[in-house]
């Protein structure tokens, strides 16, 4: 262990640079899921029948290990941060739709109705009452969809994205614990933080009458 | 040719509702893709400023109807029109922000407070903030709710009876002239239930919505009902006033449905004002008996009320006891009054109070005691049997 402290200590700008790539990755694949994965996970609450179709699909590929959806980007967008970045994205997916899909579904119809009745809009119905009220459950998905981002991000370091990975893997070749250990503490710490980071803001986007009746029903 | 040219230009201007008509449904149909039909050919009109409910068993269309006066269901076929638009013609956003809506789950928004969920329709509407504040405010005085403990209360903070209140005030926010109450006393215990049907008919007594409600309680749309609209599978079995549906249902169906105590129920309705007599015998305090001049005289009543100088009810004197003391003061011999009645109350409970107390009639005061007429037994008893004889025609 204390291996591992003269190490970080010594070398902690590169291990920050490593961390940057790590979150670099799993940010941009986060944004673009999410830019797909919520819309996606509106539309099919609005399709019946093409939903159970949609979300099967996007499970399979929650089905095919790591380091196999990682290898087959290969031949498509070469190795590095794009084909690790596009593994992610296809990972992060299914969390975020289906909890999307499940939470929007969720909200009792009466309030749906109602809604409508009053003269609100389609979209206005979504943002103002569906996702408002569905957003716990949304942000559980993103959590989700997070930890597995970093998680498999630190095996894409085997196809040259960087990031912590590469630390354990260069621990593995060169037989030295401590970058093996740097490197797996801190991809575990950055997944604690990253889920963390999105519990609190969990907190802070639920509307207050949501969270205190959940409060009141514990 | 030039007749029925003209004739068919007339019949397609749009009513303009000048003649005080909100709603009209002309033949209209909702038919399903399996047959069924939830409206079949349903004819009415709600005139501007009554409450209009629309009661049946279940399944008899009441619901589907008065979701397509928001066009929250479309007719398959017919013409629906509110305050002359056709609702099929106009944007159904704006149609469905000019219409308050109130439905049996109340159905509040809860992640919003009490004034958020309140001010929702003046908010899809554009209102200031300032106004939408102080609309909230006068909504929760209007529903009997303290607006500082209740504005930021969250709906799973409220009771059942607090809910529903603020689910009407929610209706009313954007002080729609046209209100659609799908059941909005239904899930609430009977004592909470009749305060608040009491209170909302005060509040429809300052503000005179057109309210169209729905509701399968028979009591509840006899009293809340300017007009009742019977329907049975999608068609309408009768419409009319409360008092016209008691009296003269217009078949075995409406019978039934009204209720075995139908006459019960009609004498709930009808008002001692509406039977009592004001031209009566009455005679002042300290006036001398021998100035007492003869009076109108009432069937069935052979006394003389006692009166004092502001019109209060001190007693009665037999007529014949009234021969015999001429010279006495009418203070020494008068007849303490036992039993009185309101103007406002039902014959139902005069009667109950004539018949409990053995009395032929009861003298009409009102809360000072100022007398206003008189309900005798007899004339109780003669509109009973008119009402029997009608039915039975």
């Amino acid at each position: 262990m204390i291996d591992v402290w003269r190490y970080v200590t010594a070398n902690w700008v590169s291990v920050l640079r490593l961390a940057g790539e790590h979150l670099q990755i799993v940010g941009t694949a986060m944004g673009f899921a999410l830019l797909v994965a919520v819309p996606a996970g509106v539309v099919l609450t609005r399709a019946p029948g093409l939903d159970t179709v949609v979300l099967g699909i996007i499970g399979i590929l929650q089905t095919i290990p790591s380091l196999a959806l990682l290898a087959v980007m290969i031949p498509f967008l070469g190795i590095g941060f794009k084909p690790a970045v596009a593994a992610l994205f296809l990972y992060a997916l299914l969390p975020i739709a289906r909890n999307v899909y499940v939470g929007v579904k969720e909200v009792v119809p009466e309030l749906v109705e109602a809604a409508k009745g009053m003269g609100m809009t389609r979209f206005q119905v979504l943002t103002r009452v569906q996702i408002p009220i569905a957003l716990p459950v949304i942000i559980g998905g993103v959590r989700t969809a997070a930890v597995i981002c970093v998680g498999t991000a630190t095996i894409a370091a085997a196809i040259g994205s960087g990031g912590l990975g590469s630390l354990i893997y260069r621990g593995l070749q060169q037989m030295r614990t401590e970058y093996i250990v740097t490197g797996a503490l801190l991809s575990a710490l950055l997944a604690i933080l990253i889920d963390s980071t999105l519990g609190a803001i969990e907190r802070w986007l639920t509307p207050s009458g949501i969270l205190s009746r959940q409060r009141a029903s514990k | 040719m030039l007749a029925s040219r003209f004739a068919a230009f007339v019949t397609t201007i749009p009513v303009l509702g000048e003649d005080g008509l909100l709603i009209e449904f002309t033949s209209v149909f909702k038919a399903y893709p399996d047959g069924t039909h939830a409206v079949d050919g349903l004819s009415l009109h709600v005139a501007r400023g009554e409450i209009f409910v629309l009661i049946g068993p279940s399944g008899c269309g009441k619901t589907t109807t008065l979701r397509m006066i928001n066009r929250l269901i479309e007719p398959t076929s017919g013409r629906i029109l509110v305050n002359g638009s056709d609702v099929l013609e106009v944007d159904p956003i704006e149609l469905r922000r000019s219409i308050g809506y109130a439905i049996q789950e109340v159905a509040l928004f809860p992640h919003m407070t009490v004034a958020e969920n309140i001010s929702i329709v003046p908010g899809l509407q554009g209102w200031s903030a300032a106004r939408q504040r102080s609309r909230v405010l006068e909504l929760l005085e209007l529903v009997g709710l303290k607006p500082d403990r209740y504005r930021a209360k969250y709906p799973h903070e409220l009771s059942g009876g607090e809910r529903q209140r603020i689910g009407v005030a929610r209706a009313m926010g954007a002080d729609p002239p046209v209100m659609l109450m799908d059941e909005p006393f239904g899930a609430i215990d009977p004592i909470t239930r009749t305060r608040l049907q009491d209170e909302f008919l005060s509040i429809q007594a300052k503000i005179q919505k057109t309210v169209v409600f729905v509701t399968h309680d028979i009591n509840e749309a006899l009293k809340m009902g300017d007009h009742i609209a019977i329907m049975r599978r999608g068609k309408l079995v009768q419409c009319g006033t409360s008092r016209e549906i008691l009296s003269r249902p217009n078949c075995g169906f409406v019978e039934e449905f009204v209720g075995a105590d139908r006459l019960m129920k009609l004498l709930q309705i009808l008002r001692v004002s509406e039977l009592m007599t004001r031209d009566l015998p009455t005679v002042v305090i300290d006036e001398k008996p021998q100035a007492i001049l003869p009076r109108p005289s009432v069937k069935g009543l052979n006394l003389v009320l006692v009166v004092d100088r502001l019109g209060r009810l001190k007693g009665f004197v037999p007529s014949t006891e009234l021969l015999k003391n001429v010279a006495r003061p009418l203070a020494h011999f008068l007849t303490p009054v036992r039993e009185s009645v309101s103007s406002n109350a039902s014959l139902a409970e005069a009667l109950l109070r004539l018949s409990v107390n053995g009395l032929d009639f009861l003298p009409v005061v009102d809360g000072d005691q100022r007398l206003q007429g008189v309900l005798t037994l007899v004339s109780v008893h003669e509109e009973i049997q008119k009402t029997t004889s009608r039915a039975v025609a």
